[in-house]
């Protein structure tokens, strides 16, 4: 393994309000850097829970605790004092379903850059161009600009929301379950551009389905209540797993 | 068979009675809305004229004048009160639902506003005679209370449009997104406010106790703000809460700050449903009379000065309608024409932007 480890979680633990009992359990994996990792696992497994440490979204509830580390290129970010902001435009997130803001696919896709106070509009459109296409959503897009992105397919936003997370130039994106509110045409699409896109980022993909995960990622975590069973080479994790947990969930013996 | 046919028909039966019986309430109701509705036109019209609009009462007894002072007096006080009441109003309820959410104290202050939309109107005009008008001109500890209520007011409207420039100028063109400074920047605000109020209860304080005298234009104003506030803050709080989660996270996940998810997503989400809840506060106050009879009462001077006793168009018909003259019976019947119309046209608007929003 030469790749170079982009995250690197470390005895981390994770309690939700009120709970007694950690929703995850001494998790260590390494991130490589501009790879796809998926995250597999049984519902409440805790995966979507690992995936939303990585850019701390757990901190928009109070009461959320967590314990071990969480390394972003070395720095762990659950420090106390470690910038949220910064650690949001590093860590780019897309959700299980489309959220395009209310307002136009440009302002959309611009949002993130004019938080970070770009305001040269030539520079605002050439950002915009690129992510867009970026996300392949450039041609079907480029003649209504302005038009509110409401209008737009669920695949088309779910590719909006994809720009509009890439614009920032984000160096990880943490997919959520990405496509399980799409079509199958939809999904291939997104998966095509989750392949692509790891050339420029790093990405964690969470995913219930197994042959997507297979497809596109380089490396596979499965995890089953909230404890990391096995981490490893996508290939191994569906060929020839180590574990006899992992070996009865990825044949769809349970799950 | 035969016993089913019956069943079948009692059935028929027992339906056309229920819907006989709705469609007769429903057209009881439909009557006596287009009754009143018809005569308030048919009364009305015959007193419209241009004098009503540019002309100023005449004496008693003599026919003739008209009612400008009342139109601008009712507008002057909406105005004001729509002022004070939609900034408050809307930023509570921007607290309640975000800043707030979910914390018992957000829960109290939505039980509380539940209870101040339905407290009665004459309620609310008299606890602000009792603070804004008798005591005010003397010094005395309501006087004091009174202005230092005033003052508070202002400066918390200072305070947010101070609160907005300077997170948009530090955040925005310098920024600064460390927790610490950002703290600090509220901590500066928050001190320019309390100052600022401070400065202004010192300022206030003589001219107020000097220039007005009982009953007055800001206590109307006040007293219809004081309405208003619990109707837009409840419809703030409901628009926000309509808003999914999600949307904020996606906002969140950007790298935005709060106030920026609030600003650029929330309340753009919210805004048709808040205007709509504004608009429809704004026409229920218009037509409040209660509130107005011991705030701004009655002046049969044209005047815009908020200082003294101010006409009102309520007021005025309530007034001219319980007089003796004729003529003033006429006034009365156009006055009440004309603040219907406007109501109706004023819910009609708000309808049909709902209308609009939701179409699709």
């Amino acid at each position: 393994m030469t790749e170079k480890e982009k995250i690197k979680v470390k005895n981390f633990y994770f309690w939700y309000a009120g709970s007694k009992d950690p929703a995850l359990k001494n998790i260590n994996i390494p991130v490589y850097e501009k790879k796809v990792t998926a995250l597999i696992g049984p519902s409440g497994c805790g995966k979507t829970t690992l995936l939303r440490s990585f850019n701390r979204m757990h901190d928009l509830y109070p009461g959320n605790k967590y314990k071990g580390e969480i390394l972003l290129d070395g720095e762990n970010i659950l420090k106390d004092d470690y910038d949220l902001i910064k650690l949001r435009s590093k860590v780019g997130m897309v959700f299980q379903k489309p959220t395009p803001f209310p307002m136009s696919i440009f302002d959309n896709v611009a949002y993130g850059l004019k938080l970070r106070g770009i305001k040269d509009r030539k520079v605002l459109e050439e950002k915009v161009e690129k992510a867009l296409r970026q996300a392949a959503l450039w041609d079907e897009v480029k003649d209504r600009l302005k038009d509110s992105a409401s209008g737009l397919s669920g695949g088309q936003q779910q590719r909006l929301v994809i720009a509009r997370a890439l614009a920032v130039e984000p160096e990880v994106l943490l997919f959520d379950e990405p496509t399980s509110a799409l079509d199958p045409i939809s999904t291939s699409k997104i998966e095509e551009l989750v392949v692509s896109l790891k050339e420029t980022v790093t990405i964690i993909i969470v995913t219930h389905n197994m042959q997507q995960a297979a497809r596109v990622s380089d490396y596979t975590a499965f995890m089953y209540l909230g404890e990391l069973i096995e981490f490893d080479k996508t290939d191994i994790i569906f060929t020839a797993p180590k574990e006899k947990l992992t070996e009865d969930y990825v044949s769809g013996r349970f799950g | 068979m035969r016993y089913q046919e019956r069943y079948i028909k009692r059935r028929k039966i027992v339906s056309f009675i229920a819907l006989s019986l709705s469609t007769a309430a429903a057209l009881l109701g439909l009557f006596w809305l287009g009754f009143i509705l018809f005569d308030v036109l048919r009364h009305g019209i015959s007193g419209l004229n241009l004098e009503l609009f540019t002309e100023d009462p005449a004496p008693p007894g003599i026919p003739g004048g008209g009612l400008r002072n009342a139109f601008v007096g009712q507008l002057e006080i909406v105005f004001f009160a729509v002022i004070i009441g939609v900034p408050v109003g809307m930023l509570a309820g921007i607290f309640i639902a975000e800043y707030a959410r979910g914390t018992k104290f957000s829960k109290t202050v939505s039980i509380l506003s539940d209870i101040m939309v339905s407290v009665p109107s004459i309620v609310v005009g008299t606890f602000i005679y009792a603070i804004l008008v008798k005591p005010i001109g003397h010094i005395n500890i309501g006087g004091v209370l009174a202005v230092a209520f005033l003052s508070a007011i202002l400066s918390f409207i200072f305070g947010s449009i101070l609160n907005f420039f300077i997170t948009n100028m530090f955040l925005k063109i310098i920024k600064i997104s460390s927790e610490k400074t950002v703290k600090l920047l509220n901590l500066t605000t928050t001190t320019i406010t309390v100052l600022f109020g401070i400065f202004l209860f010192i300022f206030l304080l003589p001219k107020l106790v000097d220039k007005i005298q009982g009953f007055n234009g800001w206590a109307g104003a006040a007293a219809l703000a004081f309405i208003m506030i619990p109707v837009v803050l409840r419809t703030t709080e409901d628009m926000l809460s309509l808003v999914p989660w999600s949307l904020r996270e996606a906002a969140f996940a950007l790298g935005a700050t709060y106030y920026n998810v609030i600003k650029d997503v929330v309340i753009r989400a919210a805004m048709t449903g808040i205007f709509t809840g504004i608009i429809l506060a704004i026409s229920r106050v218009a037509g409040e009379t209660a509130p107005l009879l011991f705030t701004s009462f009655n002046n049969s001077y044209f005047t815009t000065n908020m200082n003294e006793p101010i006409s009102s168009l309520t007021v005025t018909i309530f007034v001219y309608a319980t007089g003796p003259y004729e003529d003033w019976h006429t006034k009365a019947w156009a006055a009440s024409f004309v603040i219907t119309f406007f109501i109706l046209f004023v819910t009609i608007i708000a309808r049909y932007i709902i209308h609009m929003k939701y179409r699709g």
